[in-house]
């Protein structure tokens, strides 16, 4: 069978049970939250508070997709497991990493759901109050989108390691705590031996840099440019190799585990 | 009766939540707001940034991304004061301002990564920077101040920061927007400092100033019990009265403050130096007094 079939059967599963488990009645109630707190803001007058209003837009679209990409990357394979719904998957004439990569991209498919109906509701709540768009909002969501699937890739990976509650926090800790901990890496740095560089450049580079991806304090702020062609280039690349090497830890794992 | 007994529980509820207040200056003193003191002068509180639980604290920080146009800024940790880092300058002060949170590249030990998110985040280099139109921030001020009206440090920058620039429309909406604060805080020394600054500096309106730094004097002089910034006000209140009653030619009452202040801050430079220029001041009287007889 061709892979790519397999890969969307098995994508298309993860979306129709994430709207089964009415996963994305959880972002319309998030959208209704955007848009009642963009009110409030509105209560204030919009006049001088753009960059605010764009600032909280953009902190909350990270925080939320990100939240719902864990939350839904992060119990797809336990659960599966759980609900005895992966025997018969695993007899079909399918590998186990097909089956990884497949439910890996119906993970990234919801969230990038997800993410864009946030967007659209969030845009909506902006442009009632006379906000611009500027053409580094669409970059913005670009990156973003690229973003979410290293959060994917990342929760998926902790999933075949533990148990779904344990890895759905431990998914919280290293992606929202490693921009801190790199944060506090550079810190630290500029008063360090310089011998230290490499020791300090390994644990950074084991870190998912999720942070690079959002690009919301540009988008936010007036007469920033656009991000360059070659960062988005980098940037693309990082998402394969570190997503590659999240799903090959992945499938390490499960391709050995006793079902 | 049993029917009832729900309705009845709901109107004691909500006839509780008619009385609460009373109570809340017992369960919720009036606290000074951990904004940006911690962020200012612990390392660890600016790692922490986003994850501060103060809506008020949070707007604070805000209010410093946006005047520098959404470059995030951090203190100099003790281990670089130690090693004499330097901080960057503003444009418009030699005051130094802490450095980017995002390194410069002769910084950054990440190679390409840091310069990926040179490119995506907004950095650039600080030094002699500018800020952009304290006006944006206003409505920032007004929803901290709203939230929290008991936020004086928000009110006092609010009003500095509108203050700003040579507008006189600005200066005077600094002074109704911290007119305000001091309705919400009566008797704040940091407030009615700050309407005395603006009023004295900005407005060079000296018969204004006074009798607000008078009135912060005489609260001050009444307040068993100081923080460190009410104390630091305190200070500024003795300091900018001997200042304007020179100005406004009255050696006594300036004698008289710089006395009193340094009875109460006996190693303050400033006053001690008001109180000495005043001694020569009587003394070249006298030696004008003598010549002319």
């Amino acid at each position: 069978m061709n892979k790519i079939l397999i890969w969307r059967a098995l994508a298309r599963g993860v979306l129709l049970e994430s709207i089964r488990r009415k996963d994305l009645w959880v972002v319309a109630i998030l959208g209704f939250i955007i848009v009642c707190s963009a009110g409030a803001l509105g209560f204030f007058g919009m006049s001088g508070l753009e960059s605010f209003a764009k600032d909280l837009a953009a902190s909350v679209l990270g925080g939320f997709s990100t939240i719902l990409a864990i939350v839904t990357t992060g119990r797809l394979m336990p659960e599966e497991t759980k609900n005895r719904t992966l025997y018969p998957l695993v007899a079909r004439p399918i590998s186990r990493f097909d089956l990884l990569f497949g439910k890996f991209l119906g993970g990234v498919a919801v969230a990038w759901i997800s993410f864009l109906i946030l967007c659209a509701l969030t845009a909506l709540a902006l442009s009632i109050f006379g906000v611009k768009m500027e053409p580094i909002m669409l970059q913005y969501v670009m990156l973003k989108m690229m973003g979410l699937v290293v959060v994917c890739a990342v929760s998926l990976m902790l999933s075949t390691l533990m148990t779904p509650s344990a890895a759905v926090t431990m998914s919280f800790v290293i992606l929202f705590g490693s921009s801190m901990l790199s944060r506090g890496l550079l810190m630290a740095f500029s008063t360090a031996d310089p011998g230290v560089a490499p020791f300090y450049r390994v644990i950074n580079g084991v870190l998912p840099q999720v942070s690079l991806f959002d690009i919301g304090g540009r988008a936010a702020n007036t007469n920033w440019r656009l991000v360059p062609l070659w960062v988005i280039g980098a940037l693309a690349t990082y998402m394969v190799l570190y997503s590659a090497a999240m799903l090959s830890l992945s499938w390490a794992k499960f391709r050995r585990q006793a079902l | 009766m049993r029917r009832y007994f729900p309705l009845i529980v709901c109107a004691f509820a909500i006839a509780s939540g008619f009385v609460a207040p009373a109570v809340e200056p017992e369960v919720r003193p009036k606290a000074e707001a951990s904004g940006l003191h911690a962020h200012e002068t612990h390392a660890s509180a600016s790692l922490l940034g986003q994850f501060r639980t103060s809506i008020t604290s949070w707007l604070w920080l805000r209010t410093d991304l946006y005047l520098h146009n959404g470059v995030e800024m951090r203190p100099l940790t003790d281990q670089e004061l130690e090693v004499g880092q330097q901080g960057v300058t503003s444009a418009e002060s030699l005051h130094k301002e802490g450095l980017t949170v995002v390194p410069a590249a002769e910084r950054d030990f990440r190679g390409t990564l840091g310069d990926i998110e040179r490119a995506t985040r907004a950095y650039k280099n600080m030094e002699g920077h500018s800020h952009s139109s304290p006006l944006m921030a206003l409505p920032l001020y007004r929803l901290m101040t709203w939230i929290e009206p008991t936020f004086e440090e928000g009110w006092r920058t609010g009003g500095a920061v509108l203050a700003m620039g040579t507008d006189p429309h600005q200066h005077e909406l600094a002074i109704d927007f911290l007119m305000e604060g001091l309705k919400a805080n009566p008797k704040s020394l940091m407030i009615l400092n700050q309407i005395g600054f603006t009023l004295a500096v900005k407005k060079k309106d000296y018969g204004k100033a006074i009798p607000i730094f008078e009135q912060a004097r005489n609260i001050g002089l009444h307040t068993k019990v100081m923080n460190e910034a009410d104390q630091e006000s305190f200070r500024d209140v003795y300091r900018w009265l001997t200042l304007l009653y020179r100005e406004t030619n009255q050696p006594e009452k300036q004698q008289m403050v710089a006395t009193e202040g340094l009875k109460i801050f006996p190693d303050d430079v400033v006053l001690s130096k008001s109180g000495e220029a005043q001694m020569p001041t009587h003394k070249d009287e006298e030696d004008h007094h003598d010549h002319d007889h």
